[in-house]
């Protein structure tokens, strides 16, 4: 079995070349001796001198609005019919930690994280780092905007997206206007009944059109190159035909070249 | 079997991702991004699992997986949880035996996590039964969080800021008349439930008791067709299917009607006349829907009409004219008995459970954009010094951004969309979204509604807002109307809710407008006259057909809870454990920006 798995991965791993930034491992089969499998099937398309995109604009707005802040916890809570955004992270925060919420019925995002910077200098840090977004689940959101997702990310760094489960929404479960310094890790997480309403790019989807410059990748150098972000051990279906797929590295997420 | 199983999922697995990419690849620039509303609706909205399509083995169990997952990677799952995850995972699914969701369901024991317990300096806030002028002690509650949020900055002040300061919230709903603003200064805080209660923090404001009278009611129940369309195809790519049955060749398009009207299940037809070319082997026939959906499709030669209700009326009214002056509340959104309520719509759906393409408009005739300029400055920054490399295509080597021009729908009247980069150097009135020279921020300036809405023009259009796709379905745009010219409706506000944008939007509805109020849970409120208006659904009515409301709210905060400080003076170590959170107002005319692009 462990055989088949390793074939499978090699074969497909080849179209996963053109997306350094974000670096997809999700082409895996794993089995447990309990009998429990996780399964995650994504591939990356290589869109070269592809001109086409999509995105969104978003308000600064939410339930929770959080900007300037340091150790924030929100956990255990339900975020229900609210008809914009739950929580928004809104420049300077490290280490908010949104931990075994559940969202439903909401009106658009159930979380963004949205930093700020001087043009394309990031280096003041002025972003939404260092958050821990585990255990949550989300479900039925995007009523009002459909260009939303259970977590929304521009400007935003060294995040951690862990063992959250998201289902029924009209687009993708987790979106990355941009990859900014990098160093985020989506992993363990279960999505399914995505892109329902738009079958338009995938469950994991990311743009990245615009370059900033951090230094997130060494810790002192400034760059316009960030770290890795990984997406890696998640459960995906893609069960509403997105064109995508399961993990869509869109635009310039798939046209640098890698280093 | 458990190895057969896996075999069989690995091979489904490569076929899919095998075709997935030969999609991919087989497209001239980017696959499915020219997708029609047809192939969009028979991609998200028919059974895409048909019989052959996919092995019913694997498709049942990746669904039984993915339930067992949801219990590995969240032990602490709830029962209602859990199942509401497995009603989810049975969406589509093929003819799947419950054995093993039942068996997940029943073993499944939710994993205790302990809530933090209360600090030594802990205020309680009791709504219903607190009062401000009390201490803040268990048996002496506050009963608002501004109160609660006053005393902890007293205790802060007196026992060391960083000393942890609990407010407790009983059960109940707490209303919350402004947002609580937290500043650096109330670090140290928790918001936290009374051990073992739920309290609610809502940021809609109830209304007073509500008297209904009726006004309109008929009780009839004759059912109330819309126009014969010609040349509009309600069936494209679905007949025959379950939901739309292929009854067979007619002699005329009156017979298909007669059938359809005759029958109680039939909420739609469409015909295939001789004079269709397209239709081959479908002249003659007569297919009905049994879904309530009329996704339209343009076709020479076919005619439709659908069912757009029970002509029945049971619109009742409340007057709110007697609220203090200035007290009337805007009111496009509203809770009763606890669930959304649905502004006035056309076409009808309830937003917290259809999807598209149900409560659409398939074809809109939209006015071109107005001219202008793209921007009024740019600002391109080559970042190859710092790391980039040019990949080739001659883009995404700068950091590139427009200011004003096309970007001023923006609040900060920046965008990457209206950049030197990929905006066009002059506006090009002849060019649509899908040449891809021609890349920048346009919307509609307004739509031409006599071939879709029967009801305009609107005698009030103060509220009325235009919802509606972008093309592909990249995001939704929401316009306000600021006039009618006849048939036209002339856009003054919205479409800045999207990036790149597009001469012409995709389906869409109208909501906001009295004349649209004509189904189950629909409301309209009339903020000159003071009155509401609402069509009770059956849970919200009494026997004799008059609404049963126990509680209306009006959501009315945008920010229930805003945290704000600096990176030099950061609000630090503020809880929120085990409250719900909810009541907060729609926000989508709000100002946006533009992330990144």
């Amino acid at each position: 079995v462990s055989f088949l798995c390793c074939t499978f991965i090699f074969v497909s791993i080849s179209t996963l070349t053109h997306c350094p930034f974000f670096r997809s491992l999700s082409l895996s089969l794993s089995l447990s001796l309990s009998h429990s499998l996780t399964l995650s099937l994504s591939h990356s398309l290589t869109h070269f001198h592809s001109n086409v995109r999509g995105d969104w604009a978003l308000e600064r707005l939410g339930a929770v609005l959080i900007e300037g802040a340091t150790n924030i916890e929100i956990s255990d809570c339900h975020f229900t019919r609210i008809d914009g955004n739950a929580i928004f992270l809104s420049g300077y925060s490290r280490g908010v930690q949104i931990l075994r919420n559940e969202f439903s019925l909401l009106g658009n995002n159930a979380i963004a994280s949205w930093g700020k910077s001087v043009d394309y200098d990031g280096t003041g840090g002025q972003q939404p780092r260092r958050g821990l977004i585990y255990g949550n689940i989300a479900h039925d959101i995007g009523l009002e905007q459909k260009q939303s997702s259970f977590y929304f990310t521009a400007q935003s760094c060294e995040n951690t997206l862990v063992g959250n489960i998201v289902y029924n929404i009209p687009r993708a479960a987790i979106n990355f206007e941009d990859n900014f310094g990098g160093a985020t890790l989506v992993q363990d997480n279960l999505l399914f009944n995505t892109c329902r309403e738009s079958s338009d790019h995938s469950s994991i989807n990311s743009w990245s059109r615009m370059p900033y410059v951090t230094m997130v990748r060494d810790g002192i150098t400034p760059s316009a190159i960030p770290a890795y972000t990984n997406f890696t051990r998640n459960f995906i279906v893609n069960n509403y035909a997105a064109d995508g797929g399961c993990v869509d590295t869109d635009d310039v997420s798939s046209l640098l070249p890698s280093f | 079997m458990f190895i057969k199983k896996f075999i069989s999922i690995l091979s489904i697995l490569c076929i899919y991702c095998t075709v997935d990419i030969a999609d991919a690849t087989g497209a001239i620039n980017y696959p499915g991004r020219s997708r029609s509303s047809a192939e969009l609706i028979e991609l998200i909205s028919s059974p895409r699992n048909k019989a052959g399509t996919f092995d019913p083995l694997f498709d049942c169990a990746w669904r039984d997986y993915a339930l067992q997952y949801s219990t590995q990677i969240q032990p602490w799952l709830s029962s209602q949880q859990l199942a509401a995850i497995n009603d989810a995972l049975s969406i589509e699914s093929l003819n799947c035996s419950n054995k093993e969701q039942q068996r997940i369901l029943t073993h499944h024991k939710p994993a205790l996590i302990s809530a933090p317990l209360p600090t030594d300096l802990s205020i309680y806030v009791d709504y219903i039964n607190g009062n401000d002028a009390n201490s803040g002690s268990l048996s002496d509650p506050l009963k608002t969080i501004f109160a609660a949020v006053q005393v902890a900055r007293v205790q802060h002040g007196s026992s060391g800021s960083t000393v942890p300061v609990s407010i407790i919230l009983r059960s109940g709903t707490h209303v919350l008349n402004s947002t609580i603003e937290l500043t650096p200064q109330d670090s140290f805080t928790s918001f936290q439930a009374y051990p073992g209660e739920s309290p609610i923090v809502t940021g809609a404001q109830p209304l007073p008791k509500l008297v209904w009278t009726p006004f309109n009611v008929t009780n009839s129940t004759k059912p109330s067709w819309g126009p014969v369309v010609n040349d509009t195809n309600a069936v494209f790519g679905e007949c025959p299917s379950a939901d739309v049955p292929d009854k067979g060749v007619m002699s005329s398009w009156e017979a298909c009607q007669s059938s359809c009207q005759a029958d109680k299940t039939c909420t739609a037809w469409t015909y295939h006349t001789p004079l269709c070319t397209g239709c081959s082997g479908f002249i003659g026939h007569c297919c009905w829907r049994l879904d309530g959906n009329f996704p339209t499709t343009s076709q020479v030669g076919v005619v439709s009409q659908q069912l757009i209700g029970s002509s029945n009326k049971n619109i009742w009214v409340a007057d709110l004219s007697s609220l203090p002056p200035g007290s009337q509340p805007s009111m496009t959104a509203l809770r009763i008995n606890g669930h959304r309520a649905t502004l006035a719509r056309f076409p009808n759906a309830n937003p917290e459970y259809d999807i598209f393409p149900k409560g659409y408009i398939m074809n809109a005739d939209w006015l071109p954009p107005v001219p202008g300029p793209v921007w009024n400055e740019t600002l391109t920054v080559d970042l190859r010094p710092l790391g980039l490399a040019d990949m080739g295509s001659g883009v995404y080597i700068n950091y590139t951004v427009g200011i004003g021009g096309n970007a001023a729908r923006y609040a900060n009247s920046r965008s990457f969309w209206a950049s030197r980069d990929f905006g066009p150097q002059a506006y090009q009135p002849t060019a649509t979204c899908d040449r891809w020279n021609e890349m920048h921020l346009r919307s509609p300036s307004g739509l031409d509604t006599s071939t879709s809405l029967a009801n305009a023009p609107y005698a009030n259009i103060s509220q009325l807002v235009v919802r509606t796709w972008r093309e592909y379905h990249w995001f939704s745009w929401m316009f306000t109307v600021g006039e009618q010219k006849g048939s036209q409706f002339i856009f003054n506000g919205g479409g800045h809710q999207g990036g790149e944008g597009c001469d012409v939007a995709a389906e869409y509805y109208v909501q906001g407008v009295f004349e649209e109020l004509d189904a189950v849970n629909e409301f309209f409120y009339d903020s000159a006259a003071g009155k509401l208006y609402f069509f009770p659904n059956i849970t919200d009515q009494n026997p004799d057909g008059s609404p049963n409301v126990g509680i209306a709210e009006v959501p009315t905060l945008a920010v229930l809870f805003n945290l704000y400080g600096s990176e030099e003076f950061p609000v630090t170590n503020v809880t929120f454990n085990g409250l719900t959170i909810t009541g907060g107002r729609p926000t989508f005319l709000d100002p946006h920006d533009q992330p990144s692009g």
